[in-house]
């Protein structure tokens, strides 16, 4: 699976090489020249690059693996589904690990103060939760309905993500005095851990779906 | 004479073409060519041997192993080119053999260098700037570069010029006759398959028409011309798609060996004359029969 790990990796390398080469020093510029201490609601607005990063490099390694038939050719070799599958989530789960790792390291050397340590803590671990989950979620439209197809239900999706917030936010608040801000809030309050842990099983669950979609793609060629 | 491949009642349905339960055994160390018109389901036939479709019901055994338990084992063993080729495009034919080869328990890098090198494949170009037929003939290193025991082929030669074609022929007769690898191949250009092929198989619609040897076809096959009025009753029905001309008449007949004896007459008299048969005849009298 290493091979297939290693063959994966370029799309993945070309976005950390591109955050951690270009983005993260222009973001921290200041901090890095010791001028600013660094801001905490800059700080979360940071981890959420995390996102870009991990869903950009799963879109792009798709589309490059639709683009080659890449699965076709793979599916001609000596290799099982799983191996295919399994390789594309380890890398996920690398590519998230070293963005939290190198951030992790950054916070501690970067804070002296430990709320603002801890609060930065906590915000990676809710969005490595995420992503971990988004793109397990990807995956799974990526291997059950093939990247042409997927690419334009997940485009679809996130339109409505854009649209969608101002109308539920009047109806929100105007039917049922419910404020937005107040469900970021109880989202905030969610345990981290326990986040982490629920994402992280909800993104194997989303890898042995996804194994179980690639095997049953030949039912439908 | 063991047999490599066992396909049994073999079935998958499409909206517009169905493979209706075949029954085929490939025998070990030969070559057996898969002929058919377009649409016959050769490739089809050959994707579920590749396990690369499913089928709606029968089996497949390769090695007298099944997909379901022992897929890793069998890809391992066979060599297959398909009938379209597919590569990471921006990587080069080193890169894709160095790829591969983690995969493969046999995989033989001096022996892929070797059909590198004689197909003139230059190892460090990108593979979107090769032709088609540089394509076939990496699938086709790639194929032969981990010892395979069973090589399949689907219309390897379709698109090729008739120099490479003819290389690729060779080789394949090569690895067949001195290393007693079992060839399956499916054209729909006859002249390959002749050339090599020790069994025929003719698809047609679907269905396995004939099964037989190379050999035994064409000796059981003739074209049979005559006058009118000079073959007897036993002869004409055994006549299949005869045309009446000018100067005579034309059929074909697959029992060549039961109405030899009545033709005798007509032979040694000049009203009938007895020709061999191509595969290409067999096939268009037996998609004109269907």
């Amino acid at each position: 699976m290493w091979r297939l790990i290693r063959k994966n990796s370029l799309m993945f390398l070309l976005y950390q090489g591109l955050y951690f080469g270009l983005f993260f020093p222009l973001i921290n510029r200041d901090r890095l020249l010791g001028e600013n201490p660094l801001d905490l609601s800059f700080l979360l607005f940071l981890n959420t690059y995390m996102i870009w990063l991990i869903l950009g490099s799963v879109w792009g390694q798709e589309q490059m693996e639709s683009k080659n038939n890449g699965y076709a050719f793979l599916s001609t070799l000596p290799i099982r589904s799983w191996q295919i599958v399994g390789s594309k989530y380890a890398l996920v789960f690398m590519a998230t690990l070293t963005f939290v790792g190198v951030h992790l390291i950054w916070y501690a050397v970067s804070f002296d103060d430990p709320v603002f340590l801890a609060a930065g803590r906590t915000s990676l671990i809710r969005v490595a939760s995420m992503c971990l989950l988004l793109a397990g979620l990807y995956y799974l439209g990526f291997f059950r309905f093939g990247y042409q197809r997927f690419s334009k239900i997940a485009v679809a999706i996130w339109l409505l993500m854009i649209v969608i917030p101002l109308p539920l936010r009047i109806i929100l608040k105007e039917r049922f005095g419910i404020r937005s801000s107040d469900i970021f809030l109880s989202l905030n309050r969610f345990n981290p851990t326990l986040m982490l842990s629920l994402c992280l099983l909800l993104f194997l669950g989303t890898l042995g779906l996804a194994i179980r979609f690639k095997e049953n793609l030949k039912i439908t060629e | 004479m063991e047999s490599v491949l066992r396909l049994h009642q073999l079935h998958k349905a499409y909206a517009e073409f169905v493979l209706d339960h075949i029954d085929l055994e490939v025998p070990g160390g030969y070559v057996t060519g898969l002929i058919g018109p377009n649409g016959a389901g050769k490739t089809t036939t050959i994707k579920l041997i590749m396990n690369l479709i499913r089928a709606d019901s029968g089996g497949v055994e390769v090695f007298g192993l099944k997909h379901d338990r022992h897929e890793i084992q069998i890809k391992d063993r066979v060599g297959y080119v398909g009938e379209e080729q597919f590569f990471y495009e921006q990587r080069s034919a080193a890169w894709t053999g160095n790829f591969v080869s983690h995969f493969f328990s046999a995989w033989d890098p001096d022996a892929f260098d070797h059909y590198l090198d004689r197909f003139e494949l230059p190892p460090k170009k990108r593979i979107k700037k090769y032709s088609k037929g540089m394509k076939v003939k990496l699938s086709l290193a790639i194929a032969l570069s981990h010892a395979p025991e069973l090589i399949i082929l689907d219309e390897p030669t379709s698109g090729l010029d008739p120099v490479v074609r003819r290389e690729v022929i060779d080789l394949l007769h090569r690895a067949a006759a001195e290393e007693n690898k079992t060839v399956l191949i499916s054209s729909h250009i006859t002249d390959d398959i002749e050339r090599i092929a020790d069994y025929i198989v003719y698809m047609v619609q679907g269905r396995i028409a004939i099964y037989a040897s190379k050999d035994e076809l064409l000796s059981s096959w003739k074209t049979i011309h005559f006058k009118q009025d000079s073959v007897p009753a036993s002869v004409l029905e055994s006549l299949e798609h005869v045309e009446t001309q000018m100067f005579g008449s034309t059929g074909i007949t697959r029992d060549f060996p039961v109405i030899e004896g009545d033709l005798t007459e007509g032979i040694s008299s000049g009203s009938i004359r007895v020709e061999s048969v191509g595969l290409d005849d067999i096939l268009i009298a037996l998609v004109n029969g269907d």
